[in-house]
């Protein structure tokens, strides 16, 4: 597709589309949204990456090993942050009893171990999302 | 680190899990050691909880994030649990060390790395469903297991897997909508997820009910059948179980359809105690209910066994009657007959295990897989054509052997229970097994070709076979080992 205006249009939003959201995984103890929310806008900034510029230039940004490899360490992560209340003689997945500090509520930074693991599931989601439609669109044009 | 044992069993198995992936990008050979360390500490932490378990004679109870049962979610291991912990991550450990040798030939190698982290967080979820004590925990555990068990179908690839598995994925996606409408129903009559809130308040609010318990029991009772594949809801088993992986096949039908049956025990001998043995009417016909089910699961799996031709399709149909006793034993209800049906669990997850390993030998090396084809195959593979014959006699009943243990036992619950027509099942049963393992163990030892190929099996899908088909024996021989842990698991169910 040699559509000048859609990629002007479209390289021009994605930044946009990403960056909001970073805002919904980081607010996501805040607001409504979250992990999920958020990882699923991200990877959708990438869908339409690959919708307008193609398979070709989109797997040269993220390839299928990058993907793989976040997506493990993305779950991975949930895990081993669950640890840390391990490490620190508390139970596991402990935030507040494992003496991290929490802050003031409603700040950006008020949720000690929440925030950490919100982005872990942001990135896993995203990458998620983006490996299902490229399965879809090479099983496609493999035929 | 004790203190948090019970978690860390699953999360180690997790993280191995998820980093398969990468380490299978980076070095593929150095997956099956990492898979074997994660397996490895799993069994030795199965195993200290369940020496914990028995020298305290307490539960261990464990809460994550440190939020009190109410409010968070608990974990309780106590002896039936731990008694399953040992089992899945024993029998577990074995299959993924015969898988160590398979799977890169069976799959190749592009998705091996995929293949385990499905196997690694299949038996995560098995653990943690057995040792949950919160409802809703259960149902998640439960939903991870079930999209691991499909993955290990579809791994294959072929036509036939992917068509097993989408099958497989509807039927136990309704099965588990079945599981949470029940949860969903007890919620909303005691306001408690929490096993032992649940059970105490149920008690207290039943009588103004009747009609919704009666309902959420019998969700429960439907959705887990279908997971456990009990006989008229058995239709997705035969094509999963026969279209996997050798060692899917083995994981599948030696683990995964037990720990549903046992989470139904659970839940029905623990949640529903107070009505399941009192004189409530929709006990007893749940009661029977299973009871029925479970003589035409143990009468029709093994008549379709008999017409089967293909060797994972036959086993595949035994599993369905064997699945067949664990229900009897359920609905039984009598504490030999609840032993039996634990003792059952154990035993037929080792005999199906050894079975469908040393058939997926016999079609790895040899390529037979009608069981016309099988004559000869002692020539060529003395020591898994062993195993094989072991498995199957003790399949069949044969007194030294495991199998024996389990009927001895369902028969003795039976008489308890005053039911004695289930111990004429017990022997019609043994004759329908007779009839249709005995002629494939013949035809193993008899004159014939053996199949074409002749390579050498490599050590780690040889001696997995012998040590499960010594297992057979040891515990045919000395069932009371692991009864003397399922007795006293089983006066924790029926304790009023």
């Amino acid at each position: 597709m040699h559509d000048f205006i859609l990629k002007e249009v479209v390289s021009h939003l994605i930044p946009f589309i990403q960056i909001y959201g970073i805002y919904v995984i980081m607010h996501g103890h805040l607001s409504p949204g979250g992990g999920f929310s958020g990882g699923m806008v991200l990877g959708l900034s990438m869908v339409l990456f690959v919708l307008v510029f193609g398979l070709r230039e989109g797997l040269k940004k993220i390839s299928h090993n990058t993907s793989t490899v976040v997506e493990s360490l993305g779950t991975a992560w949930y895990a081993t942050v669950g640890l840390v209340g391990v490490l620190r003689g508390a139970s596991f997945l402990v935030n507040k009893a494992a003496g991290i500090p929490t802050g003031q509520p409603g700040e950006l930074l008020s949720s000690g171990l929440i925030l950490v693991i919100t982005v872990g599931v942001g990135v896993k989601v995203g990458s998620t999302i983006l490996t299902l439609f490229v399965e879809l669109i090479e099983e496609g044009s493999e035929e | 680190m004790l203190k948090n044992l019970p978690v860390m069993v699953v999360v180690f198995l997790l993280i191995a899990g998820y980093m398969m992936p990468i380490v299978a990008r980076w070095d593929r050979k150095k997956c099956a050691p990492l898979a074997a360390l994660a397996m490895g500490f799993g069994v030795l932490g199965s195993l200290v909880l369940m020496n914990t378990v028995i020298t305290s004679g307490q539960p261990v109870t464990y809460n994550l994030g440190g939020w009190i049962p109410p409010w968070g979610i608990a974990v309780k291991i106590d002896y039936a649990e731990s008694f399953m912990l040992v089992l899945l991550t024993g029998v577990g450990a074995i299959i993924l060390w015969y898988a160590s040798g398979d799977i890169g030939q069976e799959l190749g190698h592009k998705v091996t790395g995929w293949y385990y982290t499905a196997f690694l967080l299949l038996l995560a979820a098995m653990l943690g469903m057995a040792m949950a004590n919160d409802l809703f925990n259960l149902y998640v555990f439960m939903e991870v297991s079930g999209i691991c068990a499909c993955a290990l179908v579809a791994a294959k690839g072929d036509r036939e897997a992917t068509e097993a598995a989408l099958k497989y994925l509807l039927l136990a996606t309704i099965g588990s909508g079945f599981v949470l409408f029940g949860i969903g129903m007890l919620y909303m009559l005691t306001g408690h997820l929490n096993v032992d809130f649940v059970a105490l308040q149920l008690r207290r609010v039943w009588m103004f009910y009747p009609t919704v318990t009666w309902v959420a029991t019998s969700f429960f009772v439907v959705g887990f059948a279908v997971k456990s594949a009990l006989f008229p809801l058995h239709i997705w088993l035969p094509d999963a179980h026969s279209s996997a992986p050798s060692p899917s096949s083995a994981v599948l039908s030696g683990l995964v359809v037990k720990i549903y049956a046992f989470a139904l025990m659970k839940l029905l001998y623990l949640v529903f105690s107070g009505l399941f043995t009192e004189s409530f009417p929709v006990a007893l016909a749940i009661r029977y209910i299973l009871l029925v089910f479970s003589t035409m699961a143990i009468l029709g799996g093994s008549l379709f066994a008999l017409v089967q031709v293909d060797v994972k399709r036959l086993l595949a149909y035994s599993t369905v009657a064997q699945m067949g006793y664990v229900f009897l034993g359920i609905g039984l209800g009598s504490p030999a007959g609840l032993a039996a049906a634990m003792l059952h669990i154990l035993n037929h997850a080792i005999m199906k295990s050894c079975l469908f390993l040393s058939a997926g030998t016999f079609i790895h090396v040899a390529g037979v897989r009608q069981v016309r084809d099988f004559a000869g195959l002692s020539k060529t593979m003395p020591w898994t054509s062993a195993a094989f014959s072991i498995a199957a006699l003790s399949m069949i009943g044969f007194p030294p052997l495991a199998g024996f243990a389990s009927k001895w036992y369902l028969s003795e619950g039976a008489m308890q229970s005053g039911e004695p027509v289930f111990v004429v099942l017990m022997v019609v049963s043994s004759f329908l097994n007779a009839w249709y393992y005995l002629p494939l163990v013949g035809r193993i030892y008899s004159a014939g070709e053996g199949g074409a190929a002749k390579e050498d099996i490599p050590l780690s899908m040889r001696l997995p076979v012998v040590l499960l088909a010594a297992c057979c024996v040891v515990l045919g021989l000395f069932p009371k080992i692991p009864l003397a842990l399922v007795y006293r698991a089983v006066d924790k169910f029926l304790l009023k």
